[in-house]
């Protein structure tokens, strides 16, 4: 019987220390993102808490569809957050010869927001929400101009 | 069965080891072995990170031995925009610094012979790889470099918390000029200021000294590492994507650019590997932020696949396990962990670096000091 103690107590030791997520405490969060009804993918999320705390962030897959990454540990922690949402669009291609392009002069065309600029700065974004504790992975942005 | 026999088998019996017994010793070998395992197979790559520990000593040592000779630390960037571009302009700062790295010999060429852009891929002085400039640990895509023939390096310079903020009003195409980035930064390294002359393209202007790093030498970091990049994969070691928005108030967007260590479907990524043209001296190519965590994506705004004179966020990172060496402005060399604090990545209204910006940062009179 001791030994069989002994053994689980060795065994407990090596699965301590396994856990290599950089941050804890934090909660599944999800959702999807819509702009005058059209799901948009590619679009970049920020969760900016509003306070201390780390910001969460996404993008969106095929679907408008996102699920919020704290660096490498899925989901964010409970709390209050500013939600901020852009998607730049590639514009024409510029130069990439060393010649044009180390004088930062060189021609190239305008990448441009597909989405209206309010909602991608965090001043003037009007999307707000809380985490609650338990998290929430039925969150719906629906973006209008 | 006599008394005689049953004695004789309890003797025997004292000599011999059960089932149990033995499956429990074997299990106990087994363990310490599972123990033993790992520290063996690592013990080279802990050669290899002693190795890259000591040549980012020496290069900082190398930046002490210029600043006692010029009083002042090397520029990230070499020389004006414009102006004598071939003699000066993007130079990387270790160029100056060659001759304190017994590299006399290249520096003497670079500084007497014609002028050649930083870029140049035939110029003997820039050819022939630096082991010191080389992380034992990294390794080299077979597809690098793009166009240049110039060896890869791995080690670079800290540009602190500074994003640039000189976007223009559509965005998006966002240039730096020397003002800006070297007035502008916050960390030890930036572009030099124009007015730069030959030979050794640095201004009279008097720039980053010893004395101006408030927060104390051994509290900030000169240089890292960053992994040299391989531009066939997606990973976000040593590659940069773009093109991106609003960077300087939102750096935590850039984390949104990639899942588990690779760049997202859909994200371009720039054609130029972080390790490439060594002495080039752009911040894709030289610098680093202190910002996201040891290797995070990297992004600049720049709509195009250079990402030359960009503004961006360059995130360090290394092949050693959970983190990267970064040598500090003392000459000290620290191993700075991924899960190092970094506040919210300086994100707007509420900017906050943590620990990592506060070692970027020169005169930010930061408390939160890193702690072993």
């Amino acid at each position: 019987m001791r030994l069989r103690y002994m053994l689980g107590l060795i065994g407990l030791a090596l699965l301590v220390g396994c856990n290599s997520a950089s941050v804890s405490g934090t909660v599944p969060v999800g959702g999807k993102v819509t702009y005058k009804g059209t799901p948009i993918e590619g679009a970049i999320i920020t969760f900016v808490p509003e306070g201390n705390g780390r910001p969460a962030t996404a993008t969106t897959m095929a679907g408008g569809a996102f699920s919020l990454m704290t660096v490498d540990a899925s989901g964010a922690m409970p709390g209050k957050y500013k939600v901020t949402v852009d998607k730049v669009v590639y514009g024409a291609a510029g130069s990439s010869s060393m010649e044009a392009a180390s004088t930062g002069n060189a021609a190239e065309g305008q990448s441009k927001r597909a989405l209206p600029a309010k909602y991608a700065e965090v001043a003037s974004t009007p999307l707000a929400l809380e985490v609650p504790s338990s998290g929430n992975k039925g969150i719906d942005f629906e973006l209008a101009d | 069965m006599t008394k005689k026999n049953r004695i004789a088998a309890r003797e025997s019996k004292k000599f011999g080891f059960t089932l149990v017994e033995l499956l429990v010793v074997i299990a106990i070998i087994g363990v310490l072995v599972g123990l033993l395992l790992p520290a063996v197979q690592s013990a080279r790559e802990a050669a290899r990170r002693m190795q890259c520990t000591n040549n980012q000593k020496q290069l900082v040592l190398a930046m002490h031995n210029f600043h006692d000779t010029f009083k002042k630390f090397p520029p990230l960037r070499g020389g004006p925009i414009g102006g004598d571009q071939n003699r000066c302009a993007d130079k990387f700062g270790l160029v100056f610094a060659l001759p304190y790295i017994e590299q006399g010999p290249r520096s003497d060429q670079i500084s007497s012979g014609a002028p050649q852009v930083a870029w140049n891929n035939t110029y003997a002085p820039y050819l022939g790889e630096m082991s010191v400039l080389l992380c034992p640990s990294t390794t080299i895509a077979a597809n690098n470099p793009v166009t240049s023939n110039q060896p890869q390096r791995s080690y670079h310079l800290s540009m602190g918390t500074t994003v640039g903020t000189n976007v223009s009003a559509a965005g998006t195409s966002a240039t730096i000029t020397d003002n800006n980035y070297f007035g502008r930064v916050n960390g030890l390294f930036g572009y030099d200021k124009p007015g730069a002359t030959a030979p050794l393209c640095l201004t009279t202007e008097v720039k980053k000294t010893m004395g101006s790093i408030t927060d104390g030498t051994s509290n900030t970091i000169a240089l890292s590492e960053k992994v040299t990049g391989d531009r066939g994969s997606r990973s976000v070691l040593g590659l940069a994507t773009y093109p991106m928005t609003g960077l300087d108030a939102n750096a935590a967007q850039c984390l949104a650019t990639a899942t588990n260590g690779f760049y997202n479907p859909g994200r371009l990524l720039s054609d130029w590997n972080m390790g490439g043209i060594w002495a080039f001296g752009h911040p894709n190519w030289a610098g680093f932020s202190t910002i996201l965590p040891p290797n995070s994506p990297s992004c600049y705004e720049r709509n195009n696949n250079n990402p030359s004179n960009s503004v961006g966020v360059f995130s360090v990172s290394s092949r050693h396990t959970g983190g990267v060496n970064a040598g500090m402005a003392d000459g000290s060399v620290r191993f700075i962990t991924q899960s190092i604090d970094c506040g919210n990545y300086g994100v707007a209204p509420n900017r906050n670096y943590g620990v990592w910006g506060a070692l970027g940062t020169i005169a930010g009179g930061e408390v939160n000091l890193l702690t072993e």
